[in-house]
């Protein structure tokens, strides 16, 4: 399982032995249960082990950091005290994944129906909306990107794909996760995860064409 | 390109394939020009997609401390008690353990105590004729008791009042003589008395226990309350949807402050409340301040939103069972939020439930107008 830098895999990160990662696991484990507890050091400290990655595929998810922030602290803040019994660092990184997608396609859903949003979002750019897959005519936001750099052109187009397309591709580009464990977290099938990807990949390709 | 063969291709660059069917697409890449340039375009993308650097915005770990204490800082009631503690409710229980077997073999406790109740605090045996509810007599409650903070707290007491209402009707008449056997009832506590003789000398105007409107009042004023604390967002499962009542996450805020609005503009980061025990009630105690018509044409209508305050700094509550059906919303463009309400004349003094306007924050100004003539 490769999802978080800090709880991935502990004792092959540094080269340690078992007996470092049984410790680690220990160490996780009681970190939770000071979260559960209300304690903020606990919180901040499994915080830093965590929060980098899922500040990775927030950006990605997301395309603005101010979003990203703001969604990676609310699965933290709430995962974290909600999660009832840890069973290894591995099966919590996927934990983790799964709430932060699920919060994310939360939000674009109640965004999405919101018009109260879309006044707030006018003007703005790399928007969040779940907005068409392929280039309609309208104004594409990527003639207004002033970045030219290639991954900055990548990340706003990632912005523009339908959400479970862009959830599934990045959980597989950038989580490099399974399909089994991308199939596990967005709760689909395997077939799904397989069909979703590929047309994210073509649908990304397509988008990235149309920069000037 | 066929979806068959982009299919395929995705499948080739995540390694989805047998060994014969890579074998094949490899010869048809060495044959196809344009699909080995697809393949490297995919590539190029997975690779920008993961070397993209996403640092952590400075403060990322204050900023989320903060967040998780403003969240969960009411758990630290759950925190291990102190030693201090542990002593004193160990001598508390053993003082129990010594006595209370004691106490109640010894039944001569109960008398004395029962008699020791000075007549005329005694129950009354007749109710005091309780005053026709009127319109007019719902003000004075409005304003006598007035709804801070603690202001929900009342709902508990205003039950058991008119519980105690109902209860001498069936007792002899008799004013200041209560009956032998009242005597031997257990004497009520003194804050409840305190409560049946405030609530004398005030015209009655809350609903009965068992109106349907008083239990909605009841649950809305608990929800709303739950829901600002940000209560419900902590227990909530994670794939519950985001909007809706029992999600609000609220950031950092300044207390919550139940209280009438005092004019018809809010100003920015503030938080109010307005709420009524029915709907009509709602509706007349937003509209009592309304000053001016609904002049601006236009502007969205927001009604059945339910706006998620961590990015929208508005909250807009109606009735459980009619939310946001209590005041017709506008949002109108600019930095100006007009909330257009129904005249007075308009309010429903049928439908059960409470409404309430909290602005958190995000708007210089929150207008609360009635509506011109359509």
């Amino acid at each position: 399982m490769a999802a978080m830098d800090g709880i991935r895999e502990p004792a092959a990160e540094s080269g340690v032995h078992g007996n470092e990662g049984a410790e680690n696991e220990r160490e996780t484990a009681e970190l939770l249960d000071g979260i559960r507890r209300g304690d903020p050091d606990a919180f901040e400290a499994l915080a830093r082990q965590c929060a980098p990655r899922l500040f990775r595929l927030a950006l990605r998810l997301t395309g603005r950091r101010e979003d990203a922030e703001d969604l990676v602290q609310e699965t933290l803040v709430r995962a974290l005290p909600a999660l009832r019994r840890f069973e290894g660092r591995a099966r919590l990184s996927t934990y983790l994944v799964r709430a932060l997608g699920n919060l994310w396609k939360n939000r674009l859903r109640s965004r999405s129906r919101s018009p109260i949003v879309r006044w707030f979002k006018r003007g703005d750019e790399g928007s969040e909306e779940p907005g068409a897959a392929l280039p309609d005519g309208a104004p594409d936001p990527l003639e207004q990107l002033q970045a030219q750099d290639r991954a900055a052109g990548v990340r706003a187009a990632v912005a523009r794909l339908e959400p479970d397309r862009r959830l599934t591709l990045l959980l597989r580009e950038v989580e490099e996760l399974s399909y089994e464990e991308i199939a596990a977290i967005t709760a689909v099938p395997v077939g799904t995860v397989r069909s979703r990807l590929a047309r994210a990949r073509d649908d990304l390709r397509r988008l990235l064409k149309t920069r000037p | 390109m066929h979806d068959e063969l982009e299919q395929r291709l995705s499948d080739y660059l995540d390694g989805r394939l047998d060994p014969a069917e890579r074998a094949r697409f490899d010869e048809r890449l060495a044959r196809d020009a344009e699909l080995r340039a697809r393949l490297e375009e995919y590539r190029a993308i997975g690779s920008a997609l993961r070397d993209d650097p996403a640092e952590l915005p400075p403060g990322f770990y204050a900023r989320a401390r903060e967040r998780f204490e403003t969240a969960h800082g009411k758990q630290r009631w759950f925190r291990p008690l102190s030693w201090e503690a542990v002593g004193a409710l160990a001598a508390a229980g053993l003082v129990l353990a010594l006595f209370l077997p004691e106490m109640m073999r010894d039944r001569s406790f109960e008398l004395p105590l029962r008699q020791a109740v000075p007549a005329k605090n005694r129950q009354p045996a007749v109710a005091e004729p309780r005053p026709a509810e009127t319109p007019d007599a719902r003000a004075p409650l409005e304003q006598s008791a007035p709804e801070s903070e603690a202001g929900s707290k009342p709902q508990e007491p205003r039950r058991k009042r008119a519980e105690d209402e109902r209860e001498p009707v069936q007792q002899t008449p008799g004013k200041d003589e209560p009956r032998q056997d009242a005597a031997f009832a257990p004497a009520p506590p003194e804050a409840a008395r305190r409560e049946r003789q405030l609530e004398q000398s005030k015209p009655a105007a809350a609903p009965a226990p068992e109106d349907a409107s008083y239990r909605e009042y009841e649950e809305s004023r608990d929800f709303l309350r739950e829901d600002v604390a940000g209560d419900r967002a902590a227990a909530a499962p994670l794939d519950a949807p985001v909007a809706g009542f029992f999600d609000l996450d609220v950031a950092p805020q300044p207390p919550l402050a139940v209280a009438p609005l005092a004019t018809g503009v809010v100003a920015p980061n503030e938080v109010r409340v307005v709420a009524g025990q029915t709907e009509g009630e709602s509706k007349r105690r937003l509209a009592a301040r309304v000053s001016e018509p609904d002049a601006a044409a236009g502007g969205e209508d927001v009604s059945g939103l339910r706006p998620d305050p961590r990015t929208q700094r508005l909250v807009l509550i109606g009735p459980r069972s009619y939310p946001f059906d209590c005041a017709a919303i506008r949002l109108l463009a600019g930095p100006t939020l007009r909330v257009v309400v129904p005249p007075a004349g308009a309010a429903d003094e049928t439908a059960p439930g409470g409404c309430a306007l909290i602005v958190l924050a995000g708007f210089s100004t929150v207008e609360v107008v009635e509506p011109g003539p359509e």
